[in-house]
C-alpha cells in the first residue's frame, strides 16, 4: 500500500518531466530466467512484486574502464560451503526464458522492481530480502539480454541496468544491478556489478497512540523521526533515466 | 452372532494388512497392539509416527512424550513424565556420510552455530559443507566459524589430530582423547556421546585398536572405525546443581517412591577387577575356520 502511494506521489511529478509518461506499471508478472554455471542449472521463476517498465533502457552507470577493471578482481568463495546451499533443488523439464511480456509490448525494458514484505510477521529477514532482490534483478537483466542479443554467452557492449527497491513498510533497501556479461560459466573475466544500499528507515515510529511511560511521552503520536533522504533516494531511482 | 463377530474381525485384520503395505516399519509399530486373535479392530497408533521420518532434515521435529509407558499403556520405567516440551533435532552420527552422489575421501565443513539440545546432555553444532547442512555432537572448544575435517584413509604416519576432526581410529596417535566412537565401521557413533566424556586410545594392534571408555572398560575395535577427536562439549554438566525439586520436574523426572525400602545386594560401592576386554572384531571362530 505504501509503495503504491509513493509511486503515485512520484507519478504526480509527471508535469515536470514529460518522459515519465513513457513508463508502465505491472503487477504479478511472471519471470523465468535460466542460466548454467559449472554443472548446475539455475532458474529464477515466479511472480515477485511490482515492476516498472519503460520504453528507454536505463543509462549505464559504470564506464567501460571500470568494467574492464573488474575483470582482474577475484570472486571470493564461501569455502567449504557451496554457494548453492539452501537453494531449492527441483527437476527442470523446460529451460524457460521469458520476461513475462509478449513481444511488441511498448515498454520492454525493466526499470525498477518493487518488492514488498508487508505484514506483522515478515517471512524474510533483511539479508534474505536483499538476496531475493539481487536474484530477481539478475533474472530480469539476463532475460532482457537474451532477448536482445541471443542465447550465446558474451560480454555486452551496452550493459543492462535494473534497479530494485524492497521494503517492509518502514525500512527500505535499494539495489542497482548492472549486467555486463552473460558469460557465467567461469569465474574469470568481466564481472557484473551490484550497488546495494541497505537498511534505510523512512521513519522511526508511526503510531496512532502516543507511548507514554510514567507521564513522560516516549514516542509521540503520529509520524516521528522522518528521514527525507530515504524518500529522496526513492525519487532518484524513480527518475533515473527520465531526466 | 459370534460367527458374525469372528468374520468381521477377520475382515478387519485383512483390510488393515493391505492398508499398511506402504510403510512396513509403521505397520510393524502400529499393529504391535494386536496380540493373537482379538475380536476388536487393530487401531493404527501414531505414538511412534514422529520417529518414522526417513528424509534427513535440520528442522526440529515435534516429539511425543511416552511418560515411561510402553505400548500396552502400563508404566515400564518409573519416574518419567511431564517436563518441558522438547523438539527433536535429527543428529547425524556418521561423520563420513557424504552427500548423495559425491563421495570424497576428505570432507571439510564449517561450523555455523553451537546450541543447546533438550534431548541430550551434550551441545549440538550445525555444520555445513558442500550443499547440505547437518547437526552433529559438538566437541569441547567448538565455536561458530570453525572448519572441521573428516578423513577416510589411514596413512602410515599418525595424523596430528585437531579437536573436532574425525578420523579412523587407526590414523590417530596413541593416547588421543576421542569421542563419538563407532563399534563397527559405517554403523555410526554409538559410544562416548554424553557431555564431557572422552575415551583414550590405548594401543594399536595389527589392524585393531584398543580404547578405554569413560567407565574404564576397554574395548577392541577395528581400526577403520571412525571417531572424533577431543572431549564432548558441555564439560561442566556433572557439576551443575539442580537446586530444587521443580528443576527435576522440568527435566521430566518424576519423584521416586518415598517409602523406605531395605537396600539389597545391589547397593553400595563394589570393588572388583575390570571385566575382560570386549572385542568387536568379528574374527572367524575356530569352528568356522576348520
Amino acid at each position: 500500500m505504501l509503495v503504491h502511494r509513493l509511486l503515485h506521489l512520484c507519478g504526480v511529478l509527471q508535469v515536470r518531466h514529460p518522459e515519465l509518461a513513457k513508463r508502465m506499471l505491472a503487477e504479478k508478472y511472471n519471470l523465468a530466467a535460466t542460466w548454467r554455471r559449472g554443472e548446475d542449472v539455475f532458474q529464477v521463476r515466479g511472480h515477485n512484486g511490482l515492476l516498472l517498465n519503460s520504453m528507454n533502457p536505463l543509462p549505464v552507470l559504470a564506464g567501460p574502464e571500470q568494467i574492464q577493471g573488474t575483470a582482474d578482481q577475484e570472486l571470493e568463495t564461501f569455502f567449504p560451503i557451496a554457494p548453492t546451499i539452501d537453494l531449492q533443488c527441483t527437476n527442470v523439464y523446460q529451460e524457460k526464458s521469458t520476461t513475462g511480456f509478449r513481444e511488441g509490448y511498448p515498454c520492454p525494458h525493466a526499470h525498477t522492481l518493487y518488492v514488498m514484505e508487508m505484514g506483522n510477521t515478515p517471512k524474510l529477514l533483511p539479508e534474505q530480502l536483499r538476496a531475493k532482490m539481487i536474484m530477481f534483478c539478475f533474472g530480469n537483466a539476463l532475460v532482457r539480454a537474451k532477448a536482445l542479443y541471443g542465447d550465446e554467452p558474451r560480454v555486452l557492449e551496452k550493459p543492462i541496468v535494473v534497479q530494485s527497491v524492497a521494503t517492509n513498510g518502514r525500512i527500505f533497501q535499494f539495489v542497482v544491478f548492472q549486467l555486463n556479461t552473460t558469460e557465467l560459466q567461469s569465474d574469470s573475466g568481466v564481472k557484473n556489478l551490484v550497488w546495494v544500499d541497505e537498511d534505510k528507515p523512512l521513519y522511526e515510529h508511526a503510531q496512532a497512540r502516543a507511548h507514554i511511560k510514567r507521564r513522560v511521552v516516549k514516542i509521540p503520536a503520529g509520524l516521528s523521526g522522518y528521514q527525507p533522504e530515504t524518500f529522496k533516494k526513492f525519487l532518484a531511482l524513480f527518475l533515473h533515466g527520465a531526466t | 452372532m459370534s460367527v458374525g463377530l469372528l468374520s468381521s474381525a477377520l475382515r478387519a485384520l485383512c483390510l488393515s494388512g493391505s492398508r499398511t503395505w506402504a510403510g512396513p516399519s509403521a505397520a510393524a509399530s502400529a499393529l504391535v497392539g494386536c496380540r493373537g486373535f482379538m475380536t476388536s479392530v487393530c487401531q493404527l497408533q501414531n505414538r511412534t509416527l514422529w520417529k518414522q521420518r526417513e528424509k534427513y532434515t535440520i528442522r526440529p521435529i515435534g516429539m511425543k512424550k511416552t511418560g515411561g509407558r510402553d505400548h500396552t499403556g502400563r508404566i515400564k520405567t518409573h519416574g518419567i513424565g511431564g517436563g518441558h516440551k522438547q523438539r527433536h533435532r535429527i543428529i547425524d552420527f556418521q561423520r563420513l556420510r557424504s552427500e548423495p552422489g559425491k563421495e570424497q575421501p576428505v570432507m571439510v565443513e564449517k561450523v555455523l552455530e553451537v546450541r543447546y539440545d533438550p534431548c541430550r546432555s551434550a551441545d549440538i553444532a550445525l555444520v555445513a559443507g558442500g550443499n547440505r547442512k547437518r547437526w552433529i555432537i559438538a566437541s569441547q572448544n567448538m565455536e561458530a566459524g570453525d572448519l572441521i575435517q573428516s578423513c577416510r584413509g589411514i596413512g602410515r604416519m599418525a595424523v596430528l589430530a585437531q579437536e573436532g576432526d574425525a578420523h579412523p581410529v587407526g590414523a590417530l596417535p596413541v593416547g588421543t582423547l576421542i569421542h563419538n566412537l563407532e563399534l563397527f565401521p559405517g554403523r555410526g557413533a554409538q559410544y562416548i556421546r554424553a557431555a564431557g566424556t572422552c575415551g583414550v586410545l590405548l594401543r594399536k594392534v595389527s589392524g585393531t585398536a584398543i580404547i578405554q571408555l569413560p567407565s574404564k572398560h576397554q574395548i577392541q575395535v577395528l581400526e577403520t572405525c571412525v571417531a572424533t577427536v577431543g572431549r564432548v562439549s558441555n564439560v561442566d554438566h556433572n557439576k551443575r546443581i539442580i537446586g530444587k525439586a521443580g528443576t527435576n520436574r522440568w527435566l521430566g523426572i518424576r519423584p521416586s517412591s518415598g517409602r523406605w525400602q531395605r537396600k539389597g545386594g545391589w547397593a553400595g560401592r563394589k570393588i572388583r577387577p575390570l571385566p575382560a576386554m570386549k572385542s568387536y572384531i568379528n574374527l572367524p571362530t575356530a569352528s568356522a575356520r576348520a
